[in-house]
């Protein structure tokens, strides 16, 4: 197909080019220090130039609604909305969160489930793993220290609860009511290009996500102008960097990567007024974490895992599933994954995938269905552009899985989906 | 509102790894707290420990880790409001110094120091995250007995598999061979070694491995663990600074390392549970959560169960 084409300058002209009309975009411009030179090739376009003209230091001033420094601000430790916010939207997260019930002995609440959990801790006692239903893999990595076997199940037991915890709000991309709404175009030039920025730093894939999920959060209850959506961008890099990373990148690499956007100070300016608004609570469940997890229960299949990587950082990029916690994103790119490789010849999915999953079952789940549809209907369509994204993952170096990724999706949207949920 | 006029701030406590401490009274309550002072003046914005530490403990709430009340942020400084507690566990152990003898505890208060600090440490191993400071210091004590990790500057979240960290953590008497040799792949057994060194230091009164450099530091180790070997590390060779070269040791009987320095006999379920914690290979070390259920804290766990 011509679209899939290792077009660099054309991809990447193409996304410093988007065009909006009523936007002013003169901060999403792409500038980076290896493609400087480019970049400023592309920048003598007319629009560009229009761009130019705009008074840059514009930005200098705070970032967003109030002077962050204008008072001190109280940062309370203990943020109970968080638990409350979620009800429009949770319900395919509450099925999973019963399911996962199942496979915890101490917080079972329903009289069903309750049977279910003993029906299978009977089984287990009886010492028939097959029966039980699933199998415990982690006791096979219990010498290896990496995987942490002896606290794997605490740990997700914990990021199952923390992940709900640390949602955005609501998601103002697509709620047009929303005070905070921001058009999906614009966010997907915002998320575009920090994979690319991200990209340039070699950064680990965590620091991605995290300031994905950092900028999402706080876009969720900030309003925030045009003329500062890359500095917010930037920001959220810079503080998921600073959580995740051994070596950090410079602020003046941050501020250099901008193109002038953003100077020093207002990074650091509004570095405070972010970690301010959002409680310091940057501590996240990393969708790598479940892909992992899963893997595990799908014997670490190589393909597999990196298909589901780029259809992971896909759907993160991908307006649609900003209010979905990272498991069930995970446990998507996943099963999805799984349907395009086609390894797993003899079955859609298991009762070990159920488990490692976080107790998510795609067969019988239509809201997860219903999410895996829209997710492959979106690849296939590429209705919002991920220029960088898509680039990234046509490179030999990520297994080049977009290719046949984008391929199926397409044959599935044109055929009425005749494999995702069949063998 | 709580705001930075809500304390008076007392006495200096101490300087952190990045931060003063000062001793505060919250005058609405009358309640005394730590107020930890980080300045933010740095070129790169808010220090990445900070942000690191505020993060993580939030998260942590338990009774062995010193609870993080607030944050207040005002023009150049973030002020940390933290539980207050009376002493640490260094400057407790050196007011027990009578004249140049350094001296330890009682063997009943190091088994109550070291089942809390245990305790503490599982709870943040099972939610994901590595202390990479634990010493005295940093250990903070009340007069009730009881014993608080602090200080989470250096800790930070591992995912699953660990990813690779920095392997310039740990203060370094009480840094693991694995990482003093470059190891960058360690994961929870990296504080279980610092638990091992706290745990001899209490009994005796002194640093078991005091060193000042690196190489010091590893000759001071196999002094008394021996010199790793293949058969009981196989992967020992593979770390960045492995030296073949080292002068070969045999393990000496810690008990007769750490006897002569207390009078209460060592029995063996404590010298097995040192072992246990100071295993030069990190696979081998107990975790916190097998080290809680050692024969040695029988009496603790028989107790709550």
């Amino acid at each position: 197909m011509g679209a899939n084409q290792d077009n660099e300058h054309g991809t990447r002209g193409g996304s410093l080019i988007y065009n909006e009309n009523e936007t002013q975009l003169s901060s999403t411009n792409v500038r980076t220090s290896q493609d400087k030179k480019h970049a400023s090739k592309l920048g003598s376009s007319s629009k560009e130039q229009v761009q130019d003209d705009k008074p840059r230091r514009a930005l200098t001033d705070v970032p967003v609604n109030n002077n962050p420094l204008s008072q001190a601000k109280r940062i309370a430790t203990n943020n109970k909305a968080t638990k409350v916010r979620r009800e429009e939207n949770s319900k395919p997260v509450v099925a999973a969160v019963q399911k996962r019930q199942i496979y915890n002995d101490h917080t079972v609440e329903d009289d069903a489930v309750i049977s279910i959990a003993s029906k299978r801790r009977r089984f287990g006692i009886e010492g028939k793993e097959e029966i039980l239903g699933w199998k415990d893999l982690d006791y096979v990595e219990k010498n290896d220290t990496a995987m942490v076997a002896e606290y794997s199940s605490e740990i997700f037991e914990f990021l199952y609860k923390r992940e709900l915890e640390t949602l955005p709000s609501h998601n103002y991309v697509l709620d047009k009511t929303s005070k905070y709404y921001l058009r999906p175009s614009m966010r997907a030039i915002l998320v575009d290009w920090l994979v690319e920025v991200h990209e340039k730093f070699q950064c680990y894939p965590e620091t991605l996500f995290l300031s994905i999920n950092l900028m999402d959060r706080f876009l969720a209850q900030n309003k925030v102008t045009m003329n500062k959506l890359q500095l917010l961008a930037v920001t959220s890099l810079f503080i998921a960097a600073k959580f995740e990373e051994v070596n950090l990148p410079k602020l003046a690499e941050y501020s250099y990567i901008t193109d002038g956007a953003a100077s020093k100070n207002d990074i650091k300016n509004a570095e405070m007024f972010m970690l301010t608004s959002l409680g310091f609570n940057i501590g996240w469940p990393n969708p790598l974490n479940f892909l992992r997890r899963i893997s595990k229960a799908d014997d670490y299949i190589l393909a597999n895992r990196n298909t589901g990587k780029f259809i992971l950082e896909y759907a993160c990029c991908c307006h649609q599933f900003i209010h979905l916690p990272p498991s069930v994103i995970s446990a998507m790119a996943m099963y999805i994954a799984r349907r395009i490789t086609n390894r797993n010849k003899n079955e859609l999915w298991n009762e070990n995938l159920e488990h490692y999953s976080g107790g998510i079952d795609p067969l019988h789940d239509k809201t997860f269905q219903s999410y895996c549809t829209d997710l492959v209907t979106d690849i296939a369509s590429s209705k919002i552009r991920l220029d960088s994204l898509t680039l990234k993952y046509k490179k030999p170096r990520y297994g080049s899985v977009y290719f046949q990724t984008s391929n199926w999706c397409k044959a599935e949207v044109d055929n009425n989906f005749p494999s995702l949920f069949s063998l | 509102m709580s705001s930075s006029s809500q304390f008076k701030q007392l006495e200096k406590l101490g300087n952190g790894t990045y931060a003063t401490v000062y001793k505060g009274l919250n005058k609405t309550t009358g309640v005394y707290v730590a107020l930890k002072e980080v300045k933010l003046d740095s070129e790169e914005g808010t220090p990445s420990t900070a942000i690191r530490e505020i993060s993580l403990m939030k998260e942590l709430k338990h009774e062995n880790i010193v609870r993080l009340y607030d944050v207040i942020h005002t023009e150049n400084k973030l002020t940390l409001v933290f539980e207050f507690m009376d002493n640490d566990l260094k400057k407790y152990m050196d007011s027990r110094t009578v004249g140049n003898t350094p001296r330890g505890l009682e063997l009943n208060l190091v088994k109550y120091f070291q089942w809390q600090l245990l305790q503490g440490l599982a709870f943040c191993h099972e939610n994901k995250i590595l202390h990479r400071d634990l010493k005295p210091q940093n250990l903070l004590i009340n007069k009730k007995g009881q014993l608080k990790l602090g200080d989470f500057g250096l800790a930070r979240a591992f995912g699953i598999p660990v990813n690779t960290f920095s392997s310039e953590v740990v203060t370094l008497w009480y840094r693991a061979p694995d990482v003093l040799m470059g190891s960058r792949t360690y994961s929870t057994s990296i504080d279980i070694w610092s638990c091992g060194c706290i745990l001899a230091e209490m009994i005796t009164g002194k640093p078991l491995f005091p060193g000042t450099n690196d190489e010091e530091q590893l000759k001071l180790i196999f002094d008394v663990m021996g010199t790793p070997s293949e058969s009981l590390w196989p992967t020992v060779t593979k770390l960045p600074k492995y030296n073949p070269n080292v002068q070969q040791r045999t393990p000496r009987d810690l008990r007769q390392v750490l006897q002569p320095h207390t009078k209460e006999p060592l029995d063996g379920n404590l010298m097995d549970f040192l072992h246990g914690l100071l295993q030069l290979n990190p696979d081998m070390r107990l975790s916190a959560k097998q080290a809680l259920h050692h024969p040695w804290f029988a009496e603790y766990y028989q107790h709550t169960s």
